[in-house]
Order: C-alpha cells, then structure tokens, then sequence
C-alpha cells in the first residue's frame, strides 16, 4: 500500500476532524471534542510514547487535550486538525524533555546505500516465523534511529504528508525528505547486520 | 520502487499498525480524559480558566506523584504505629505476675519509679522500644535460664515459676516474638506442643529467648 493510497484512506478522516474542529469553536458543543479525541487519542498517544514513556506519554496527552480546550479559539484552520494537535503535543513534548534535559537530538549519521532481503520465496510457516523475526528487527531498528529520523518516519506511518511532518516538526519539507530518506536506509542497515 | 524496498514499507506499515494496535492509550486515563472534557464546558471566562487550571493539577502524573506521597505517607504512619515498645507490667496478687506485651509507641508504659505509678497495682518496671530490646538481646550480657511450666490462657500464654512468679505472655507479644525469632510453623508447633519451656532473660527481665525443654522445672521443696 503506497503512501498516497493511505493519504486517500486517511482523508475522510481529516475532513470529518476538521469539521467537527470547526463546529466545536462555534458551538463548544463538548460531544464533538469528544469525537475528536476518540477519534485521534490512541494515535497521539502512541507517538508519544514511542518517544517517551507511558507515563509521560499519558501525561503529555492528557495536557495536549486540555490546552486543546483551553486554546481551541487558537485553530486557524491553516493545517488539518490532527496536525494541529500533534504541533501541540510535540511542543508539550519538547517542553518537558527540556526541562528534564533529556532531549538527545542525535546527528544524522552517514549511511551507505545497501540492497536487502533475500530474493527467495519462503514456505508458508517459515514465512510466518521470518515475518516474525523481522518485526522484532525492525522494532529493535526503529528504535535505534535517532530521534529526529524516527519522529519524521512515525509521522509518516501515521499518514501526515511532507508538509504535515514538517509543519509538526517545525522543519521545512526537504528537511524532512532526508530525514525519512536516512531513517529507511538506516533501518535496513541496521536489519542486515542483524544475524 | 525496488522490490526490498516494498517490503520495508509493508514491513513497516505492518509493524506501525500492530504496535500502535497493542499501545493505545490506557482505559484509565482515557475515562478520565473523557470525563474532564465532559465536565469541563467552554472556558471563556475568568473562573471557568481557574476550573481548567484546578483540572490540569489533575493530570495522570500529578494523580500517580500524590498516590505514591499518600502510600508512603501511610507506609510511614504503619511504620511509625508499629514502633511499639516491649512492656513488662507486674502486679501482686498470690505472687508476683508479670505481663509481657508490646505498647504502640503513642501510648508509652510509665516509667518505673514515677510518683503516678506507685498507687497502681501494676506497675511499668521496663518500657523500651522494640529495636532497643532487638539490640538487647544480642548484645545481653547478663542472662538468666530457667525452665517454666506453660499454660494456654484466652489471652496467651502463663509461664509458671515455681509458683513463685508468673510471667503472662500476651498474644500480640507471642506473635511480635515469633516474627522476631524468624521461626517456622513446624517450630512453632513444637513449641506448642511442649509443656515445659526454657526462658532466657535479659537484665531487664525481658524474655530474650524460648524454647522446649524436656525436663520439668526444677523447683525447691
């Protein structure tokens, strides 16, 4: 499934939040945050926790939410609303790692370009158990790329186009085009030096 | 597109939609996110900002920092009431009686010698707290075995010496001791079982130790 087939699944989605973003300003009508945070909660959470912790993974978002109540007047519409919400959960973010000083914003390290995967069509249960194998190589992958790399990839899986990404990311777009260019090939790096 | 590189993407995109699947966000604090925005109707005004302000003290963290103070708080409280002191009151009846019991620290035994305490039956000879007597018993130098006849009461147990004195064990004394001696069901049962038991006493006359004995007490004529 190529990116713009996500981006059309995602769209609907969008336009619905956006509408119902745009609805909440006017009305304040709290069913329709309500939607907006059952719709988008476990995907905000989980970019927070794959860059934190569950607990301040939990308390970012809660915070995210409430400033979202507090500052909803603030929504311009320049940017879809689930980009608007991550900007503010990034920010929440960088916030409290600064004031932890635990922000690691590693270089972007040089990486050779590299071919992968073996060409050879497994059985069916060897499938399954090298399917297996490489998730938990890809995990351990993602994990070791540095942040600003695996924050732009995240994004990405999330279905936000460049310009999302780069708008969350405070970065411009070719900025990000490198990142995920870099993190791809860093990952397969990572999983061919994996036994 | 390379072909390795359609599979790094169904790869990823398989591994993105199974972890984020596996890690939403927990139940708990998604009720209560729910239940904050349910409660919390648009905060234009002045007080309504102060109400968001008092919801976000609220925060999961905050709640989980305040849980954790509260259990050490009470961990600490059950420490401190568990502070008790080793007591020995003596009253005369027949013969002396002495009853060995552990005091929560907040109502300390009166010390020996005190003008209140002179117009009491009982009499507090020794008040001191339970680690202080821990210390005692390793450190004792002076000690004193005897062998005493047990008897099984509501309340505990009566230590017989020669009946000339007895020494009242309280329940609560009994457990503290056998928690302190580290021993076993089988030993305790042991203890149980036997009617006759040797006491080792410290200076103070508190019991330093206990054990079966299978000889009878050896008491004058």
């Amino acid at each position: 499934m190529g990116w713009k087939q996500i981006s059309g699944r995602l769209g609907l989605a969008k336009a619905q939040s956006q509408q119902w973003m745009t609805d909440y300003q006017q009305t304040g009508d709290q069913a329709l945050l309500a939607k907006l945070f059952m719709l988008h909660a476990d995907a905000l959470y989980f970019f927070l926790l794959r860059q934190s912790n569950a607990e301040l993974a939990a308390d970012i978002s809660q915070q995210s939410w409430l400033k979202l109540l507090e500052q909803r007047q603030q929504f311009q519409g320049g940017c879809s609303f689930k980009t608007w919400l991550f900007c503010l959960a990034r920010n929440a973010l960088l916030d409290e790692f600064r004031r932890q000083q635990r922000w690691g914003l590693s270089e972007i390290s040089d990486i050779t370009e590299t071919t992968l995967f073996s060409e050879a069509e497994p059985n069916s249960a060897e499938q399954q158990l090298s399917q297996m194998q490489q998730q938990q190589q890809l995990e351990s992958a993602i994990q070791q790329l540095p942040v600003l790399q695996q924050e732009s990839l995240l994004l990405q899986l999330e279905g936000f186009s460049l310009a999302e990404i780069a708008l969350i990311s405070n970065s411009n777009t070719e900025t990000v085009k490198s990142r995920l260019r870099h993190a791809r090939t860093r990952l397969v790096s990572l999983m061919e030096d994996k036994p | 597109m390379k072909r390795s590189d359609e599979e790094l993407e169904q790869q990823l995109q398989q591994w993105y939609r199974q972890s984020r699947q596996q890690n939403g966000l927990p139940v708990a604090v998604k009720k209560q996110l729910a239940a904050q925005i349910a409660a919390t109707s648009q905060p234009t005004f002045g007080w309504q900002r102060m109400m968001l302000g008092i919801l976000q003290l609220f925060s999961w963290r905050n709640i989980q920092a305040l849980t954790a103070v509260l259990a050490l708080g009470i961990g600490w409280q059950l420490l401190q009431q568990e502070q008790s002191y080793y007591q020995i009151s003596q009253s005369n009846d027949v013969y002396p009686v002495q009853v060995h019991q552990f005091t929560p620290q907040q109502t300390p035994a009166t010390p020996p010698d005190t003008p209140n305490n002179s117009s009491g039956q009982r009499q507090a000879l020794y008040t001191q707290k339970y680690q202080d007597y821990l210390q005692a018993s390793k450190n004792s130098q002076i000690r004193r075995q005897l062998i005493v006849s047990r008897q099984f009461s509501e309340d505990g147990w009566h230590l017989d010496v020669c009946q000339q004195m007895q020494l009242q064990l309280t329940s609560e004394w009994l457990a503290q001791f056998k928690l302190q001696q580290h021993w076993t069901e089988p030993q305790w049962q042991q203890l149980q079982q036997s009617d006759w038991l040797q006491i080792t006493t410290g200076a103070e006359g508190q019991i330093l130790a206990l054990q079966r004995s299978d000889q009878p007490p050896a008491c004058a004529p």
